[in-house]
């Protein structure tokens, strides 16, 4: 009846319509010379009929049109050759991504690879690999008094504190001393960690039974970790006896093997734990996000309110960076955010500078912002 | 008698008008179906298809990563040095568009993308959406390799894919997986933080040529002030004349 075909350029469509149609649009659109009555009636109803036929086939027509190129692209099919292909983008300039043989992935203090750095405590902790957070120190998990690769690793695998928070939960019912566990004052229900809520040094917290038994935080770090990286669950049970898993108080076994416990109850702890570990990192996500978001109208009104152009990356900018090294607690940042700095800019012993590279540390670009205190304690930083 | 119909099937000005009037409801009913994306929530071209992107071609894993980054480091550098005052405005521009300079380095990420405008309608006001489809070209990359480990194998140099070890592979998926999802983890973050600053960027700007402007008719009133005293001090008084 008719056949469609379209132009190379894409643009308009041509339609080859037969005789018949051909004839049919020739019925209908032709100036008719006046027809007697019954001719009339005769030739009208042709008319109507071809009319109706037009209508219908331009509709078929338009209904092709218009769906055509809305099919979805099925993977792995190539485009027919009717299909508009897409402009190409314009080429890149060889210039363009070239990394400077020096600057590596871990080796930048940039604010953005300080945000990607930060990405690994929102990781879950299936995806994290060994080595991935650098630590201080490497944790003696098997008691045998040497740092082994693996113990290394795992040590490096994820932040101490996330480590000592969970064990700290695990042990909290059986620290007495100087803490008062839970309060109900009104409506509120008050935890007490010490009299002047100071932290406890982790050093200073001594576990013990009303026996007078003491216990080691250490050994309840060592198991949580294990927990965490041991693929063989029972092995870590065997090894590190969960003597604070007692309802009651803490039981001192001192030999492991009249130690009893199941492997359907080592598994149950040991998934508790690692829940444990993964609720705390969400939690302190969810920290680092709001304290970026904070950081960033603290950013934006620093330089708002400071309009000399020398101003925002001079003092405030090496400030900030500061404050948000401590948010995410990372790289050198690390000891400032493990003395509990976090969130202040410098008001602490060891403030700002610890950004060795940045210029503004030299004497020549030195604070534009008069902060006595802390120009104090960034001279010497930059003299070095 | 034999029954008989009256035929009357030859077209009055009502079959007429009915006929008409079918044939307007269905030519509405297919426009508005024609128009439908435009009608409701724009073009509909706005599904994507993921895909390897010319701008990562060929790299290996590990040169993609630093590739990626670094760029996203020097952008978010770029835009800082606007944002701390370093970067020179325009400020005699008639528009905020001519005002705040694009970047340069933004300017010519955002031709080798498709989907961010380009020069010269690219300006500052798209920092954020070329951040995000720059982001979203590496994940679509990232995640073309996750589906296709031809490609994989091919950039990483080992044409020999076909006897890769199953643990190979897990690791591979692993590692693609992870740098994706830390990837958007520091693209989001970074968003919230400069979201303020982007916001208030255009009234940043104001404020620093307000501040040049100022200091403009500062100098222009000293220049008057000193050319002010060399006159004659008879100049100065209303009864004087050039002619005298």
């Amino acid at each position: 009846m008719m056949h469609v075909t379209r132009s190379p350029s894409g643009r308009y469509y041509t339609i080859q319509l037969n005789s018949i149609v051909r004839a049919s649009i020739r019925a209908a659109v032709s100036p008719r010379v006046a027809p007697s009555k019954s001719e009339g009636r005769i030739e009208g109803r042709a008319a109507l009929l071809s009319m109706t036929r037009i209508i219908l086939t331009l509709g078929a027509v338009l209904l092709f049109v218009g769906c055509e190129g809305e099919a979805p692209p099925q993977a792995g099919t190539p485009s027919s050759s009717v299909s508009i292909a897409p402009a190409a983008p314009a080429p890149i300039p060889a210039a363009f991504g070239t990394v400077p043989p020096a600057w590596t992935l871990t080796g930048s203090h940039s604010f953005y690879m300080r945000l990607y750095d930060s990405s690994l405590s929102s990781l879950n902790s299936s995806q994290l690999l060994e080595g991935d957070i650098p630590e201080s120190f490497a944790a003696d998990t098997d008691g045998d008094g040497e740092i082994s690769p693996s113990e290394e690793a795992w040590t490096h695998a994820i932040p101490d504190r996330i480590i000592t928070a969970v064990a700290a939960d695990l042990v909290a019912q059986y620290y007495y001393r100087g803490t008062k566990p839970l309060e109900e004052r009104g409506n509120d229900l008050v935890v007490w960690r010490t009299n002047d809520m100071a932290p406890i040094p982790t050093e200073e917290f001594v576990l013990e039974n009303t026996a007078g038994e003491t216990f080691d935080l250490n050994e309840v770090k060592i198991f949580v970790r294990e927990a965490l990286f041991n693929p063989n669950m029972g092995q870590t049970c065997e090894r590190f006896r969960p003597w604070w898993n007692d309802p009651h108080e803490p039981t001192n076994v001192p030999d492991s093997d009249t130690y009893i416990i199941t492997p359907f109850q080592c598994m149950q702890f040991i998934d508790e734990v690692r829940t444990a570990v993964d609720r705390e990192r969400s939690l302190h996500a969810l920290r680092q996000d709001l304290s970026l978001i904070a950081y960033g109208e603290e950013f934006l009104w620093d330089g708002q309110l400071q309009i000399s152009p020398t101003e925002l990356r001079s003092y405030d900018l090496l400030a900030d960076i500061a404050g948000v090294g401590n948010i995410l607690g990372s790289a050198p940042f690390a000891a400032l955010f493990e003395s509990g700095n976090q969130g202040e800019q410098c008001d602490g012993p060891t403030c700002a500078c610890v950004y060795s590279q940045t210029a503004t540390c030299l004497p020549a670009r030195q604070v534009v912002r008069p902060v006595p205190a802390c120009i104090a304690r960034l001279r010497p930083a930059a003299t070095a | 008698m034999p029954l008989t119909f009256v035929q009357t099937a030859l077209p009055t000005r009502r079959h007429r008008m009915v006929v008409l009037a079918l044939a307007l409801m269905a030519a509405g009913t297919f426009f508005i179906f024609l128009t439908r994306g435009s009608l409701i929530s724009g073009p509909l071209d706005r599904f994507r298809t993921c895909s390897t992107s010319p701008l990562f071609q060929d790299l290996s894993f590990f040169d993609l990563k630093e590739r990626y980054h670094y760029t996203m480091e020097q952008l978010v550098e770029e835009r800082m040095r606007l944002y701390e005052g370093t970067t020179l405005l325009q400020c005699d521009a008639k528009t905020m568009d001519d005002v705040i300079p694009q970047g340069l380095l933004a300017r010519e990420i955002a031709r080798g993308l498709p989907d961010v405008p380009d020069w010269p309608t690219f300006s500052y006001r798209h920092f954020e959406l070329l951040l995000h489809e720059f982001w979203r070209t590496y994940d679509c990359h990232l995640f073309s390799l996750r589906q296709d480990p031809g490609i994989y194998y091919k950039a990483e140099g080992d044409e020999d894919e076909h006897y890769t070890f199953a643990q190979d592979e897990v690791d591979r998926l692993q590692r693609i997986d992870r740098e994706r999802e830390r990837a958007r983890i520091a693209f989001d973050r970074l968003i919230s933080t400069l979201r303020s600053a982007e916001e208030h960027l255009p009234l940043h700007a104001s404020l620093r040529c307000l501040q040049r402007g100022a200091a403009d008719v500062r100098n222009a009133v000293g220049l008057l002030a000193d050319s002010a005293q060399c006159v004659p001090a008879r100049l100065g008084q209303p009864e004087t004349s050039l002619r005298k």
